[in-house]
């Protein structure tokens, strides 16, 4: 079945041990369509850098031409109404979904010892998929992404003494304008997915070294959780 | 353990239609974006009929340099470019309208009435005033572009 040169070549990576550990890991009984909710956000992570990759071969991140950059993407090329669609749902089902995840993992007592980080790093992740929805929503330059981050960089501003500060850092200046966009730009398709990637490979190092908890009616009914 | 069954096992099931739902989304999404990436390299653009100006004005069988502007979109951007063309008027109400680009590397050439021919600076080449070639590397004779006349005005297609 396998080719000699995928032989060869893992021969010498030594990789399908590794895959075959990281997959075929004992999962605990009892673990049901509540635990897919991580998988399932992780799909729509993949599925957001793709679509997000494709977006970027045609958007325009300056005032000048942004919004009339999305109005091509949407009317003129093959599929963009499709791919800008896709990225705009995933980006909803990804807030929804993350919110599940934790709020399962929360509910089955799941973050408990010894997976208080798994936990943190979620709470991370969290904050960053909102922060990509944040700096996303002002990309397509309309009139509702605009008021949106002129409200969205307002409300950081009424923090006592560091307010006005961070007012300023968010906007890169006074006003919502030129360079705001390049830097929401630049938060949104670079320094967020690097952040991001970095957490949730740490995020699912420790869901694969420290297994999954096991559902919490059978650990309080004296169950063993596997075999 | 299981006994060994006959047949596909629920583990080997499973684990094929995890692939082959995968293999399925990966494809989709390998298509669609696929098509987004390549749809505008294979665009064809239409190419609309420019005004040069009135005919009166150019010199019958002296090769005469035009200016004419056309409105064009190049993405999602609409510009206006200023493009030359080099326009011999015969006699008889026909033209010659050349591609202003040497049909060597695309270097511009220019009218030499001394010597009654185009001649390109790059690579000393030189057209007659059909267009053909009589000195130098072009591998083949001047482009020129469809034109018609229209009132007394002269319009050209690229």
């Amino acid at each position: 079945m396998r080719s000699k040169v995928i032989t060869w070549i893992d021969e010498r990576l030594e990789f399908s041990p590794r895959l075959k550990y990281f997959l075929d890991r004992l999962v605990p009984r009892g673990v049901g369509w509540w635990y897919t909710l991580g998988s399932a956000t992780l799909f729509l992570f993949i599925l957001q850098v793709v679509t997000g990759i494709a977006l970027t071969m045609y958007y325009s991140p300056s005032p000048d031409h942004a919004y009339k950059s999305v109005e091509f993407i949407t009317n003129e090329v093959s599929g963009g109404r499709l791919i800008r669609g896709i990225h705009h749902w995933s980006s909803s089902g990804i807030v929804v979904l993350s919110v599940l995840h934790g709020l399962r993992t929360f509910f089955f007592g799941a973050y408990k010892y010894p997976r208080e980080l798994t936990w943190i790093l979620g709470v991370l992740l969290l904050v960053i998929v909102l922060a990509f929805s944040f700096t996303g929503y002002l990309l397509p330059w309309d009139q509702k992404a605009y008021w949106a981050t002129v409200v969205g960089t307002s409300i950081p501003g009424s923090v006592p003494y560091i307010g006005d500060l961070l007012f300023k850092l968010m906007r890169g200046g006074t006003e919502v304008g030129a360079v705001t966009l390049v830097r929401f730009y630049s938060l949104h398709v670079i320094i967020l997915p690097l952040v991001a990637a970095a957490l949730i490979g740490l995020h699912i190092y420790l869901v694969v070294k420290l297994g999954i908890s096991a559902p919490p009616d059978d650990l309080k009914r004296g169950k063993k959780p596997y075999g | 353990m299981m006994p060994k069954q006959p047949g596909v096992s629920r583990r080997e099931f499973l684990s094929k239609s995890i692939v082959a739902i995968g293999s399925f989304i990966g494809a989709s999404l390998l298509y669609t974006v696929g098509r987004f990436v390549i749809s505008p390299s294979l665009k064809k653009r239409a190419n609309s009929w420019a005004e040069v100006g009135p005919v009166e004005e150019l010199k019958v069988d002296v090769p005469t340099r035009v200016t004419y502007t056309i409105e064009r979109s190049d993405g999602w951007i609409e510009r206006t470019d200023i493009k030359t063309a080099w326009v011999r008027r015969y006699a008889n109400g026909r033209y010659d309208v050349f591609d202003p680009k040497c049909t060597h590397l695309g270097c511009p050439y220019h009218w030499d009435e001394a010597s009654k021919s185009f001649l390109c600076p790059c690579h000393i080449a030189g057209f007659d005033i059909t267009g053909k070639v009589i000195a130098g590397p072009p591998p083949k004779p001047l482009g020129k572009y469809a034109y018609k006349v229209e009132k007394g005005r002269l319009y050209i297609q690229e």
